[in-house]
């Protein structure tokens, strides 16, 4: 047996496999006591175990953050109905027709974005809170920009959701629901439909602080 | 910063095993220690996923040592532990210690 060479496999698989990479400190140490005379089996055994925590820390971390992305795009609707019945209180419309075309349209748009991009970095933002180091760690630009991007993201998203509610109309027509509360509970297919693209969005925002959380301490390491 | 909450069983040992290596403090000792004194297989993967823990609660501290070619090239990691850990180590200790001074009174108790 090659004692300068630890087996291929599990080096391979600590190097490339390991959700979130694994600590070049990690597999130093590994292959130290490997030269050092501990045996293949142990190697495998130690890769075996890396691996598995990397797993469960991907499932904590990733799931946790789809769990909260789900959970808060379901609401979504409750909040776009909230806003709507705002509007209708407020007459907006009959404020639109006093600004002349196109700014109007472009107004009324922006502050649709607006309240939606408000809803979800609501979110990302109560999701961020009881981690208030990773969030630090990342420093303020690059959660703007992870903010902005979901922007764009969301942009897309409802883009791609309008083009399949104008191909299959039939698929997703139903009766409207008449309060906040009934638009939570309301699990119809184009209700779901149209929470995806607050969850999409939702997660993209999310991902530099998932990212961060499943980096750790190898950001220090590279 | 330090949050309130005690260290687990497992943490703890690495605190103390930190310590008591001190300036020698890295995965590789760590986890030769804590198998010496449990008697059983330690994963190093799991000593450094607990380190990791501790230093994201500010409990110890890390810094990279010079990559040496016996380790394919790669640098060991040193651990130190900070006060805030040196100050939980003692608060769980303390808490342990007057739990198991309980023991007796309990059993009287009991019996």
């Amino acid at each position: 047996m090659n004692r300068d060479h630890p087996p291929t496999i599990p080096t391979w698989i600590l190097e490339h496999c390991t959700p979130g990479g694994s600590d070049s400190a990690l597999r130093g140490d590994l292959l130290e006591e490997f030269r050092g005379g501990r045996s293949v089996a142990w190697y495998w055994r130690q890769t075996l175990a890396v691996l598995a925590l990397g797993c469960r820390r991907a499932v904590r971390v990733y799931g946790a953050a789809l769990l909260f992305a789900a959970l808060w795009s379901m609401l979504a609707p409750a909040w776009l109905h909230l806003v709507s019945e705002l509007r209708l209180r407020m007459d907006f419309a009959g404020q639109m027709r006093q600004i002349d075309w196109p700014w109007s349209n472009l107004f009324d748009l922006s502050l649709s974005l607006a309240s939606v991009m408000f809803f979800i970095w609501a979110g990302a933002v109560l999701y961020l809170l009881p981690q208030l180091g990773i969030a630090r760690s990342l420093g303020l630009g690059r959660l703007s920009r992870g903010f902005l991007w979901s922007t764009q993201m969301f942009i897309s998203a409802y883009g791609a959701l309008v083009l399949l509610l104008v191909l299959f109309p039939t698929h997703f027509a139903g009766p409207p629901t008449l309060t906040a509360f009934g638009e939570i509970t309301d699990f119809r297919a184009d209700s779901l439909v149209r929470r995806i693209p607050f969850l999409l969005t939702l997660l993209c925002a999310l991902w530099p602080a998932t990212r961060r959380a499943m980096s750790g301490r190898k950001r220090t390491a590279a | 910063m330090a949050d309130r909450s005690y260290l687990g069983e497992f943490e703890l040992m690495i605190l103390l095993a930190v310590l008591q290596l001190g300036e020698e403090a890295y995965g590789v000792p760590i986890a030769r220690l804590l198998e010496a004194h449990r008697g059983r297989d330690v994963s190093i993967g799991s000593v450094y996923a607990a380190l990791e823990r501790m230093e994201t609660k500010g409990l110890v501290s890390s810094s990279l040592g010079d990559p040496t070619p016996e380790r394919g090239g790669k640098a060991k990691r040193y651990f130190q532990v900070t006060d805030a850990g040196l100050r939980q180590a003692h608060e769980t200790r303390k808490v342990l210690t007057s739990l198991w001074h309980q023991l007796p009174a309990l059993k009287r108790r009991c019996a």
